[in-house]
C-alpha cells in the first residue's frame, strides 16, 4: 500500500501553485485541495443567486463576488472560494496576495461531493470570520435554501425556506432570496429522498 | 417506460412489518425507509451519549432513550427512531402505535448516507414536535457536537464544539455534554477526511 504523502504548503508555495497551475485550491493550514468544477445546475443557480443578490444590492455601497475571489480566513490559517461572496463597505484585502478578509454574505451551491463538508467543517471554518453575518447554502437538488445569520448578540439563527413561493431573508445585507429566482429555469432530474 | 409501483402503507400495516421485521423503518406518509445500521463509531458514541446523559437526568423526572424509541410527528404522519432522545415530564405516547409525541431533545449522530438528510429535511421535520426545544448533532469523523436550540420568538440558534476540552450545555434539560465523554475511547479514521480530494 502506497503512503499518502503529507507535505505541508508554506503560503508562498501555495500562491504559486495557483499562479502556476490555472486551477483553484483551498488551502487549510498548510494543506490544499483542488476545487472540482460543478454542474450544470450547480453553475445555473449560482448565477441565479449572484443576479438577484446583485440587483438587490446595485444603490448599496455592496459587492457581490464570484468564486473566482478568494477569502482569507486569518483565524484558521485558510483560503477558500466560496460560490458567492458580498462585501458591504470597503473591501480589505490580505495585502500579499489579495484575498478577501471582510465578507458579509457567503453563499454555497450544495453539490452531493461537498454538501457534508460545506454544512459541517467549512461553516465551521468560516464563522470565524468576524465581519461575515450570512451563510447561505442551496440544495440543486431540490427546492431548498438554508440560512445561517449572526445576530446583534453575536448568535447563529438558523432558517430556511423550501417551495417556489417562499423565499428567505438576509437581514444583514437587507435582501431575500426568492426561490422563484435562486431556482429560475433549473430543470430537476429524478427526485430523491 | 415502467411506471414505479408505489403502494402505501397504511398505519396498522407498517406497524405489522416494524413487530415482524428485523430492521426498522421509518414511515412517511404512508412511504417507508429502511434504517440502516450505523458504523462502530456511530454505535459507540450513541452509547457514550446515553452513558453522558444517564446519570445527569436520573431523579429528575426525565428520561433517556436509545434509538429502540419510535417518535411521532403526528403533523406530517411520520414515524421514526432519533439516535438518541430524552423527554421531560410526562410521556404522551402516540395511542396509534406507541410512538413518543413529545421529546425535549433530539440527538443524531450523523452518518455519511444520512447527514444531509439529518441537516436539512429531517430538522424542518422535527421541528414540527412543539415540545422539542434542542436539536443536536454529533459528528462521527472528528470531535463537533452542534446544538441547535428553539428561541423564545420560534427561530432556531445554532452553536457547535469542537474542542475535546469543551463541553456543550443543553439547558432544556438541564444537561452539559462533555466532549471528552462522548468521544470517549472513539477512534477517528485519518483516511476519512470531510474536505475536498486533497492532492
Amino acid at each position: 500500500m502506497a503512503a499518502e504523502l503529507r507535505t505541508l504548503l508554506s503560503h508562498k508555495e501555495y500562491f504559486a501553485l495557483e499562479r502556476t497551475t490555472g486551477q483553484r485550491h483551498e488551502y487549510v493550514a498548510g494543506r490544499v485541495f483542488a476545487m472540482v468544477g460543478g454542474s450544470p445546475t450547480h453553475g445555473l443557480i449560482t448565477v441565479n443567486a449572484s443576479t438577484t443578490l446583485n440587483m438587490q444590492l446595485r444603490a448599496k455601497p455592496c459587492l457581490v463576488y464570484s468564486s473566482d475571489v478568494r477569502i482569507a480566513i486569518q483565524q484558521s490559517d485558510s483560503y477558500m472560494y466560496p460560490d458567492t461572496s458580498v462585501i458591504c463597505g470597503e473591501p480589505q484585502f490580505d495585502g500579499r496576495n489579495g484575498s478577501v478578509l471582510n465578507p458579509i454574505a457567503i453563499v454555497e451551491v450544495l453539490s452531493p461531493s461537498t454538501a457534508e463538508y460545506d454544512q459541517g467543517q467549512k461553516f465551521m471554518r468560516y464563522q470565524q470570520i468576524a465581519s461575515l453575518r450570512e451563510y447561505v447554502l442551496i440544495a440543486q437538488d431540490k427546492l431548498f435554501i438554508q440560512c445561517f445569520s449572526r445576530d446583534e448578540r453575536g448568535l447563529w439563527v438558523w432558517s430556511a425556506a423550501e417551495g417556489l413561493e417562499s423565499s428567505l431573508a438576509l437581514p444583514s445585507i437587507e435582501c431575500a432570496l426568492s426561490l422563484a429566482d435562486v431556482y429560475n429555469k433549473v430543470v430537476f432530474g429524478k427526485v430523491s429522498e | 417506460m415502467v411506471a414505479e409501483p408505489r403502494t402505501l402503507l397504511s398505519h396498522e400495516e407498517y406497524f405489522a412489518l416494524e413487530r415482524e421485521s428485523e430492521e426498522k423503518h421509518e414511515y412517511v406518509a404512508g412511504q417507508i425507509f429502511a434504517m440502516v445500521g450505523g458504523s462502530p463509531t456511530h454505535s459507540e458514541i450513541s452509547a457514550n451519549l446515553i452513558i453522558a446523559l444517564g446519570p445527569q437526568l436520573r431523579q429528575r423526572g426525565c428520561k433517556v432513550y436509545t434509538s429502540d424509541l419510535r417518535v411521532t410527528i403526528a403533523h406530517l404522519d411520520i414515524y421514526t427512531y432519533p439516535d438518541v432522545t430524552v423527554v421531560c415530564g410526562e410521556r404522551q405516547l402516540d395511542p396509534r402505535g406507541g410512538g413518543l409525541l413529545n421529546p425535549t431533545v433530539v440527538i443524531e449522530v450523523l452518518s455519511p448516507a444520512t447527514e444531509r438528510y439529518d441537516r436539512g429535511k429531517k430538522f424542518m421535520r422535527y421541528q414540527r414536535l412543539s415540545s422539542l426545544r434542542e436539536y443536536v448533532l454529533i459528528a462521527q469523523d472528528y470531535p463537533c457536537i452542534e446544538r441547535f436550540a428553539r428561541l423564545e420568538d420560534g427561530r432556531w440558534s445554532w452553536e457547535f464544539a469542537d474542542d475535546l476540552s469543551a463541553s456543550i450545555a443543553l439547558p432544556s434539560i438541564a444537561c452539559s455534554l462533555s466532549l471528552a465523554e462522548v468521544y470517549a475511547e472513539v477512534a477517528f479514521d485519518e483516511a476519512s477526511d470531510k474536505s475536498l480530494g486533497q492532492i
